[in-house]
């Protein structure tokens, strides 16, 4: 006994050190160390020391440890007690229950006390369950106290089988589960009479003024609430209808203190899904009851809400708020529930509108997800939509189509014009950002909470102003008569205010937010496809009229701020789409735009702050829009617009990068008028520029050698010349014909085809020319001789500074991007030298368009390939790479290098690719290998780049050079990945899909030569210089923590592996059984790979399945891990050889990996699930096949969440 | 509430009580506001460390004690008791190391069982890194327990305040408080990508609309 009291006070003690937060920390290691010991000490001496200890004694802290070690003891010694011991803990801590039952008593613990009693009810299983159920129901008889304690532990029982069973094995959650399953029918309606007797009580004890009592019963139905929705989670609804449950919470939502948990069991109900079996009829009914109650209670707070928005405190809004997701969950979820019933489904449309309506955000949020997601699923997708009626009532209904359209289309006729209009009133009017909204138009709104920065949780403006539009899209396709008479009256309405007011320019931001709505519904309506003709011709003539009306509107404004201008002319080029089916006005609205533009002054002293000078641009764009979206019906417009460029141009009117854009308009309508013409075009725009780039004079002045350059860079009008050339080279390349869909194929089309192949030959010499010569300042040679404002120039933009570390631009420098295209030649008039921040955009710009262009132009046919010699292009791009910086190198792969193994015509591999991609490879392997190491090891990557800052903050530092490395790796790895599509390997059979999962016939491997021109990955293990270092790179992409890079890879490496298969190549075969194989799985140990370690492990079974019999090194590879004994791997052969399944057999290997390296594959590890069980429901078995034994009849479905 | 050992002030002043596992950076966050220093080096905590921090709002001064509890199992045996008196918490994960949010229902359970009804803040840090694990969209155990989530960088002080601000507001019961002084912050060390951060507010959001996952993802499908 002695020896037990002093053990006791001994771990009371280091309780105490462990808790007290001044010990030192040696104090509280052997603290822990000596509780530990007892833990795992004598079993009989933890539960006495334990029990003495929950004593009232003893300190809160104390006592709650002791709990902590007696619920250990269940839960882990348990089967070292005897059965009396058992039975006797089992009383005593039932017992201990009745104890702590007491007002004064910490809530701690009395949880634990609960939760010890739900660990023994877990540990014992249902054999003991009915003799504990009656203990507990017989204490909570006995008060409010002891009533609180028996919902805690009925609380906890079923969430720690549920949620928290990672302890638990598959068999025993599933026989707890069942138990507890079983006994629904007698805890559900313990539950309901607690609920129902303690909240009478409370509610009568309140009125007779006892409110001590009184609180002592409503903290008895919070219990109960949060019990029941410990159940709610996953117990079948039909039951919780039938014990009462959710009559008894429906009751609660009149009582202010208790509607907010019930709502939140409401709100669990509504989100459960649907049983496929006999009960959905009473699951149905369950549902369509709690609709209407949630009904009820939400026409209660709209209407009071609707009549002073000073009724509502927060109380009400959280319930509302709940209520509201309530309603949501149950719309996307069970709506089949309630949908065949179109009365109630009108009533709770109606409601979900008041919510959207709502002046409070948060409730017009929730809503606004709801209608989001219920148009889009009613409304036919984009593509198939047909024509929609004006009218409303869907027409031309399919007599084929399933109930479910039917009763798709019964629901969207409920979407009346009525409703349609309010939320289109509701989304025009929310466009905005409180923060733009100038004082005198906020006072107009009222108590409307326009979104805004400071509210919480609800993500950006930007995606919610999208899910606005989509909402304003869907509408607009549902009733297109509404939403253009709804969208041409606001913008009129807003054109008089802003005409009325004494400062029209506080309605910019007004009218520039209503522009996006415009610009969405003409866009929805008028767009693409040729639907718009097939419309009934009423709809037609409407709709006509409508938009007329509008465009005559705008036709006729006359503004002469440039800001206001700048929203006048996005107005007008919202109308395009309007255009391409009514193009009578075209000419007007051209000959506007051009009125605009010559408006404003085309010379301006200060272009960084000007505002004209951003209309100008603004107004030459909109013409490359308008182009792009009336399509043809510009056509008879281009000679008049070519004359009148043509007269501006010759007056000295328009500046080159204005020209540009408006050659580039030219351009996308000359795409929509045929061969001949687009020919034409082209020659027109682009021969002007070809008489100046083939001039041998500047090239040889400027181009042989770097001091060119330099001398070039202090010529600023033939400098941004140059660049305007290359740049509107690329904009043709762009806009003529270039097709994406191209360059998946290496068959490419017809050569001659393509209107741009002939401009090739002289557009590319002179370019190469140029890029090799910017590249020659980089190497240190050169460097050390340039100017110093050039070297300044060669570094970082603020910009690209800016992105690297992911600040937000602090002045936007809109005045870089917008006139770093040269467009300010004009103003620097009498200044013959470039700034250092000239010449850096200018570097930049030529760098990006050139390796477009010269991108580009691999994609149009083989005249690239042709009209150039492979040898000369590798080494003009290719000498200086060892100086390049990371961020100039993944530019060049991402915009040259990627197109040209994309479309290099397989005959050219050899001569084309061997050059580049060799030296390409040898530089990027050691350059990366070097870097990673100081990432991992130091936090720094060494990158070459120049960030043109002195000093500043290693971690900003830090933070770029990651960026880089990182974004240069993924390049590299994307690269791969596109070597190993399937377009460009069609020779290399897909083998699984064929059936072809098991050992190769060896009689059928070929020669890795038959695979040299028909895939590229083939091509490439052909030449082993080219392929080592993109091997080596692929090994340690493995190791470098980048998930992304290494999701690529895998990529690569899976075609190399069946490439290895296929083959009767020696090397190959060794390569990937042994370096491979030991990369992947060292790739396995990272963390950073949990998310393809599917990928890794499969490439593992492929190498194993495939090449263990050719080659003996994948069983060393895996022999030489930690772990794995010959017997294991027998084993795993074993079973491998008797599936065919991949499946099966990646979870073989899966385990293998992880029992060979003890299970420390980090990537593996992380995969650990855990098994929630959410959704339980009985079915009823035919009695014939019933099993007879416990749970006769009964099936239970568990649904798992991760 | 006078805590043993510790100066009380005349301000209201909270139990904070900070969960998670191991590695997440707790410290760090904590140190962050105390001494602006940020602590590259990883020393696990043993037991707990408190800590108080002052924040200035509109309606006054209000006190944090925050207890820095062990995430490491190892000193993790005792952990409940810290919890006892605890008025609010934060549960942190990395976003960078997956295993880290699948423990956070245990950790949530664990303090539930403790502390009745109490403000709970889930915070996944590290959003600074580049190679994140968790995507914004894969958390929704917040929503399943009504708890308020954040994305924050203890690194580059990304939405460092957010936490404390959420839990001040519903521990005065006013929403509409709010901090009139930043608390003396160190410079921010590492600027977080904001464009990727507004995307993974994006995804947030985009989960948000999503119904609650319900199926058990097959890794090999």
């Amino acid at each position: 006994m002695e020896d037990s009291n002093s053990t006791a006070s001994n771990v009371a003690r280091a309780i105490l050190a462990v808790v007290d937060f001044s010990s030192t920390s040696d104090t509280r290691k052997s603290a822990v160390q000596f509780l530990d010991s007892v833990k795992s000490g004598d079993v009989r001496v933890l539960a006495k020391t334990s029990f003495h200890l929950v004593k009232k004694e003893w300190s809160s802290e104390i006592r709650l440890h002791a709990f902590k070690m007696l619920q250990h003891l269940v839960r882990l010694r348990w089967d070292e007690l005897s059965p009396p011991e058992c039975r006797g803990l089992v009383n005593l801590s039932i017992e201990l229950m009745s104890e702590v039952a007491n007002a004064s008593e910490n809530w701690p613990l009395k949880s634990q006390s609960a939760a010890l009693v739900a660990e023994i009810v877990r540990r014992e299983g249902p054999d003991r369950w009915q003799e504990i159920f009656t203990l507990l129901t017989s204490l909570s008889a006995q008060g409010p106290l002891q009533a609180e304690l028996v919902l805690m532990t009925l609380r906890w029982l079923p969430e720690d089988i549920t949620i928290y069973n990672d302890d638990l094995e598959g068999d025993r959650r599933r026989l707890l589960l069942r138990g507890l399953t079983q006994s629904l029918p007698e805890i559900l309606p313990l539950l309901y009479n607690l609920l129902e007797r303690h909240f009478g009580a409370a509610m009568s004890e309140a009125g007779m003024q006892h409110f001590d009592l009184a609180k002592q019963h409503a903290d008895v139905v919070i219990a109960c609430l949060n019990a029941i929705v410990a159940y709610t989670e996953w117990a079948p609804v039909p039951d919780l209808a039938r014990y009462g449950i959710l009559s008894g919470c429906s009751f609660l939502l009149s009582s202010s203190d208790f509607r907010l948990h019930a709502c939140e069991v409401f709100k669990l109900v509504c989100s459960r899904k649907r049983p496929s079996d006999a009960s959905t009829a009473e699951f149905d009914s369950a549902i369509s009851n709690l609709f209407q109650i949630l009904t009820n209670a939400s026409r209660e707070f709209l209407c009071r809400s609707s009549s002073s928005s000073s009724v509502i405190d927060d109380n009400d809004y959280d319930f509302a708020v709940c209520m509201c997701e309530s309603m949501a969950s149950l719309g996307s979820t069970n709506l089949q529930s309630i949908s065949s019933d179109g009365g109630v489904m009108a009533v709770y449309l109606q409601q979900m509108l008041g919510f959207f309506q709502h002046f409070k955000l948060g409730l017009h949020f929730e809503a606004l997800l709801f209608w989001l997601s219920l148009m889009r699923d009613l409304l036919p997708k984009p593509k198939a939509a047909t024509y929609p009626s004006g009218g409303g009532s869907s027409t031309g209904g399919d007599d084929s189509s399933s109930q479910v359209d039917s009763e798709k289309k019964k629901t969207l006729s409920l979407i009346n014009d009525d409703i349609s209009s309010a939320i289109l009133d509701v989304s025009f009017q929310r466009m905005l950002k409180k923060e733009k909204v100038p004082t005198g138009i906020a006072l107009s709104l009222g108590p409307l909470e326009l979104w805004s920065d400071e509210f919480e949780g609800k993500g950006d403006f930007g995606p919610y102003r999208s899910k606005l539009l989509e909402l304003i899209k869907l509408t607009a396709s549902h009733k297109p008569l509404i939403s253009s008479t709804k969208i041409s009256e606001r913008v009129i309405t807003l054109i008089k205010h802003l005409l009325a007011s004494p400062a029209p320019l506080q309605h910019v931001a007004v009218m520039d937010s209503q522009q996006l709505a415009l610009d969405c519904i003409v866009a929805t309506l008028f767009d693409g496809s040729n639907e718009f003709a097939g419309g009934s011709s009423e709809v037609h003539y409407a709709l006509r009229g409508i938009f007329e009306g509008l465009l005559q509107q705008l036709l006729s404004l006359k503004w002469n701020e440039p800001e206001l201008m700048k929203v006048h002319v996005h107005y007008l080029d919202a109308m395009g789409p309007f255009l391409k089916y009514f193009p009578d006005a075209v000419g007007s609205l051209i000959n506007k735009l051009f009125e605009l533009l010559t408006s404003l002054p085309h010379v301006v002293k200060d272009p960084a702050t000007s505002t004209s000078r951003a209309a100008r641009l603004q107004i030459c764009t909109s013409f490359i829009r308008i182009a792009k979206a009336a399509e043809k019906s510009v056509l008879p417009h281009m000679k008049g617009i070519a004359d009148t460029m043509g007269y501006l141009a010759k007056e000295g009117t328009l500046l080159r990068g204005e020209h540009n854009i408006l050659g580039e308009a030219f351009l996308v309508m000359a795409s929509s008028a045929g061969a001949q013409q687009q020919q034409e075009v082209l020659a027109w725009l682009l021969e002007p520029l070809s008489q100046q780039w083939i001039q041998p004079e500047w090239q040889n002045n400027y181009l042989s050698d770097p001091m060119g350059l330099v001398r070039l860079c202090s010529n600023t009008s033939f400098m941004w010349s140059i660049y305007h050339t290359v740049t509107f080279f690329e904009k043709a390349l762009k806009r003529s014909g270039y097709r994406k869909s191209n360059l998946n194929t290496t068959s490419a089309t017809t050569p001659a085809s393509h209107p741009m192949a002939h401009h090739l030959s002289w557009m590319l010499p002179p370019l190469l020319k140029l890029l090799r010569v910017l590249h020659s300042l980089w190497s240190p040679s050169v460097f050390q001789t340039l100017p110093p404002e050039m070297r300044a120039a060669m570094t970082m933009t603020d910009a690209e500074r800016y992105s690297l570390l992911g600040e937000a631009n602090p002045k936007l420098s809109k005045g870089v991007s917008v006139y770093a295209d040269g467009s300010f030649e004009g103003t620097k008039e009498g200044q013959a030298e470039a700034s250092e921040s000239d010449i850096r955009n200018w570097l930049k710009g030529i760098r990006d368009c050139g390796y477009n262009v010269l991108g580009l132009s691999t994609t149009i046919g083989e005249t690239f390939f042709k009209c150039l010699d492979a040898n000369y292009v590798a080494m003009a791009l290719m000498e200086n790479l060892q100086s390049m910086e990371f961020r100039h190198i993944r530019l060049f792969i991402h915009t040259f290098i990627t197109y040209i193994v994309k479309s290099c015509p397989a005959d050219m591999w050899e001569s084309w690719l061997g050059v580049l991609l060799h030296p390409l490879f040898i530089h990027c392997q050691q350059a990366l290998s070097s870097a990673w190491p100081g990432l991992l090891q130091e936090g720094r990557a060494k990158v070459p780049d120049l960030f043109g800052i002195q000093s500043g903050s290693d971690m900003k530092l830090e933070v770029m050079e990651e960026k880089l490395l990182r974004d240069l790796t993924r390049e590299i790895a994307t690269l791969f990945s596109t070597m190993a599509s399937p377009g460009l390997n069609t020779g290399v059979p897909v083998l699984e899909h064929s059936g072809h999962v098991g050992r190769v016939d060896m009689s059928t491997l070929t020669d890795l030569h038959a695979f040299r021109s028909n895939s590229m990955v083939g091509f490439l293990l052909n030449h082993k210089s080219v392929a080592l270092p993109a091997l080596q790179i692929c090994l340690e992409t493995f190791t470098w923590t980048d998930g992304e890079a290494t999701t690529k890879v895998c990529y690569f490496c899976g075609v190399v592996v069946l490439l290895a298969k296929l083959t009767n190549n020696v090397e190959l075969r060794e390569f990937v059984s042994k370096d491979m194989f030991s990369a992947v799985i060292r790739g396995l140990g990272m963390e950073s790979n949990a998310i393809n370690s599917p990928d890794l492990v499969n490439i593992c079974r492929e190498i194993f399945i495939y090449l263990s019999d050719r080659d003996p090194a994948p069983r060393q590879v895996l022999l030489s891990l930690p772990c794995l004994t010959p017997n294991d791997l027998h084993a795993f052969e074993e079973a491998t050889a008797k599936t065919s399944s991949p499946k099966e057999q990646k979870q073989l290997m899966r385990s293998l990996l992880l029992l060979g390296t003890g299970n420390n594959l980090k990537a593996l590890a992380a995969q650990k699930s855990q098994n929630v069980i959410t959704n339980v429901t009985a079915r009823t078995r035919l009695p014939a096949s019933a099993p007879e034994t416990i749970g006769a009849g009964v099936l239970w479905d568990e649904e798992f969440v991760q | 509430m006078a805590l043993p050992n510790q100066q009380t002030v005349d301000y209201p002043s909270f139990k904070l009580v900070i969960v998670g596992d191991g590695g997440t950076g707790k410290t760090t966050f904590v140190k962050r506001h105390l001494t602006g220093e940020f602590e590259k080096k990883y020393e696990p905590t043993i037991g707990v460390e408190v800590h108080p921090l002052d924040f200035f709002t509109n309606c006054g001064k209000i006190r944090f004690y925050c207890w820095d509890t062990a995430g490491q199992e190892k000193f993790g045996g005792l952990r409940d008791g810290y919890y006892i008196h605890g008025q609010c918490a934060i549960i942190m994960f990395d976003v960078t190391a997956r295993l880290t949010y699948k423990n956070v229902p245990t950790w949530h359970r664990d303090l539930c069982r403790v502390c009745e009804n109490i403000p709970i803040v889930l915070c996944g840090n590290k959003v600074d890194v580049k190679n994140r694990q968790v995507k914004a969209k894969q958390v929704t155990f917040h929503r399943k327990k009504n708890l308020q989530y954040y994305e924050i960088s203890a690194k580059s002080n990304y939405n460092f305040e957010k936490p404390f601000l959420y839990l001040a507001r519903k521990l005065a019961g006013d929403q509409n408080l709010h901090f009139v002084e930043t608390p003396a912050l160190a410079p921010p060390e590492v600027h977080i990508d904001i464009a990727d951060q507004q995307k993974n507010e994006a995804e947030l959001l985009q989960a948000a609309a999503q119904p609650l996952p319900d199926d058990d993802d097959d890794i090999f499908e």
